[in-house]
């Protein structure tokens, strides 16, 4: 396990390590291209299961399915302890992983813009791991979850109102094969 | 040919020693300046009033403005207006003609263009109640270095009048940030000359500067996990410095590049350490706090010894303080629920943050180390990611007291808050000087 998890990081620093391209437009402007792409995946999911196109479209849309069921949980500011609430939903959730061994998900922990920015990823990869911690007791291996902070980053609400904030203090869930 | 180029050594030679005289004629005024009062700018009172005279000749006009928008963003003086000289740039210097000024001190000198295009420029500062020099120099820029030549004209008459360097010459790194994707922006102190590094990530911390002033530091998320990178600006090339699962975010880069970061890696977010090893790569990661919370924002003080930090330890984010091995933690904050993103004062002598403060609004602090003499600097808007310019003397924060997130600076006591200008339309956050 341990072995595959450095196998895992020295291909990912492989990815990250190649020396990017840069081209300068001239002028003020100057175009630095970060490291492949192709090391990061698909915008927004922040894991490395993604669901591909070969994937049949019964998968497909067993995944639309599950993806629909798997809630936001919420959290208090500046706190990272689950509540009632979303003990419920992530006991919902590891229902789903258990009875399908193939799920994998990915956890994405969201702050609100309150706080400072540094601290809010620190917040956030909390938030995510108490989820994740939570989803390991409750039986689903460690192995099929993953988890990334996205801090205050990416709101999903932008208003200045606590309503707004509220629904940005939350842990999204990503499902996977 | 060999001859030749040894003829042209000579003359380059000559040309030194030329200009090393020249320079030693124009420091030997210098001596007798000394006993001139410095103005202190942290003393509450009103601005300086100087002149700041357009220097003679072609691009003397140019040069003299970009030194009045240098000096006046410092907040420190009023400038006479050019109506009230009673004394032509041309003309030498004459105490008489602004002794009725009220002016402390006048500023003149030459400026030319040669026919390739470089800039060479003379100036020398008056005491006017004594009518001494206080300085004269000779500056010279390439074509295109113009507002450098001058920031060099500002740094001399502010180091002059008040002690300090200033931040005229230092670059200044900020985010700048439009529909969620992020860029970093290396300009001139003051925000002039931005040039855009046109990374397009949603996902991208404000970098940090490298002691040599060659490289940032900054925290991107790609491929599911945060990893701290460096840049190399010259070449504009990446590479990696730590990448594991979890969240690694860089904190400060010490004198002799070792990098100070937080890590989830392991667990939970901790203070960490590694060390430069010659191939480029660093050592392996050493430990500096265990707590099974958050630890985030390594600073680490100018002396080297003690690195301020951000702990929930005690049940809110606090700025700590802990000697480079992870001992002897003390901490600094005690007011308020939320002091995050400490930075030290070059001195070492105060410690900034960005604290929570009533109407849940982050506002600019700063406080001594020994958690004494906390000051509150802002009051308007939220005011984050606060740094000091490299002699002390102001600090750049972002705020968005106007209702867009943009870069504000201040004197170092929060006196004379302005915003600065950057791109319309973006956000711009994150501000950081270079080293000097």
């Amino acid at each position: 396990m341990r072995k595959i998890a450095i196998i895992f990081a020295a291909l990912l620093i492989t990815a990250g390590c190649a020396h990017k391209q840069v081209a300068s437009t001239g002028g003020l402007a100057n175009e630095v291209t970060p490291p492949q792409k192709a090391s990061t995946p698909s915008a927004g999911t922040g894991t490395t299961g993604v669901a591909t196109s070969s994937e049949n479209t019964g998968a497909a849309g067993q995944l639309k399915s599950v993806q629909a069921q798997a809630q936001d949980v919420f959290f208090d500011f500046d706190k990272y302890d689950l509540k009632p609430a979303s003990k419920q939903a992530l006991k919902d959730l590891s229902a789903m992983l258990l009875k399908d061994q193939k799920l994998k998900v990915a956890i994405q922990g969201n702050c609100d813009e309150r706080g400072t920015a540094e601290y809010n990823l620190a917040l956030g990869d909390r938030r995510a791991s108490a989820a994740k911690k939570y989803l390991e007791a409750l039986g689903v291996s460690a192995a099929r979850i993953s988890t990334v902070s996205f801090g205050s980053e990416k709101p999903v609400c932008k208003e200045k109102t606590e309503a707004c904030w509220a629904k940005n203090r939350r842990d999204h869930f990503v499902l996977s094969f | 040919m060999k001859k030749q180029r040894k003829s042209r050594l000579v003359f380059t030679l000559s040309s030194i020693f030329a200009f090393i005289i020249i320079a030693m004629i124009a420091l030997a005024p210098m001596a007798q300046a000394d006993n001139i009062q410095q103005i202190d700018i942290y003393a509450p009172g009103r601005p300086i009033p100087i002149a700041i005279s357009p220097l003679a000749g072609l691009p003397g006009d140019e040069i003299s403005s970009v030194v009045i928008q240098d000096l006046d963003a410092t907040s420190v003086f009023t400038f006479l207006d050019p109506k009230g000289f009673s004394e032509s740039p041309t003309e030498p210097f004459n105490q008489a003609d602004w002794l009725p000024t009220q002016v402390v001190a006048v500023l003149k000198g030459t400026a030319s263009i040669s026919p390739e295009g470089d800039i060479s420029a003379t100036a020398t500062l008056y005491d006017v109640q004594s009518g001494a020099v206080l300085f004269s120099k000779s500056y010279g820029a390439s074509l295109g270095m113009l507002r450098s030549l001058a920031h060099d004209i500002s740094s001399d008459v502010f180091k002059q009048l008040t002690g300090y360097a200033g931040p005229f010459k230092c670059k200044l790194s900020y985010i700048s940030e439009k529909h969620g994707r992020k860029n970093i922006v290396i300009a001139d102190w003051d925000a002039y000359h931005p040039k855009t590094l046109r990374f397009n990530e949603r996902l991208l911390m404000p970098p940090k500067w490298g002691r040599d002033n060659k490289s940032l530091f900054y925290s991107a998320e790609r491929g599911g996990a945060w990893g701290i990178y460096r840049l190399d600006i010259a070449h504009l090339k990446e590479s990696l410095v730590f990448y594991r699962r979890g969240t690694s975010l860089i904190g400060d880069i010490s004198p002799s590049g070792q990098i100070l970061f937080s890590s989830s890696y392991q667990s939970s977010p901790n203070i960490y350490i590694i060390n430069p090893e010659g191939n480029g790569g660093y050592g392996p990661p050493l430990k500096l706090t265990h707590t099974h919370g958050i630890n985030v924002s390594p600073a680490l003080s100018p002396d080297g010894r003690l690195i301020a930090y951000v702990s929930d330890r005690d049940g809110s984010p606090q700025i700590y303080v802990m000697n480079t091995d992870g001992s002897n933690i003390t901490r600094v904050t005690f007011q308020g629920n939320y002091n995050t993103a400490p930075v030290w004062s070059p001195d070492g002598k105060r410690i900034a943050f960005a604290g929570r403060a009533g109407g849940g609004q982050n506002q600019i602090f700063t406080v001594k180390p020994d958690g004494s003499d906390l000051m509150q600097l802002t009051s308007y808007g939220n005011n984050e990611d606060p740094c000091f310019s490299p002699d002390g003397s102001m600090i750049a924060f972002s705020s968005d007291r106007n209702g867009v997130k943009s870069i504000y600076i201040m004197r170092s006591n929060g006196e004379g808050q302005r915003r600065i200008k950057t791109a319309n339309g973006a956000n711009a956050y994150g501000p950081r000087w270079s080293y000097n």
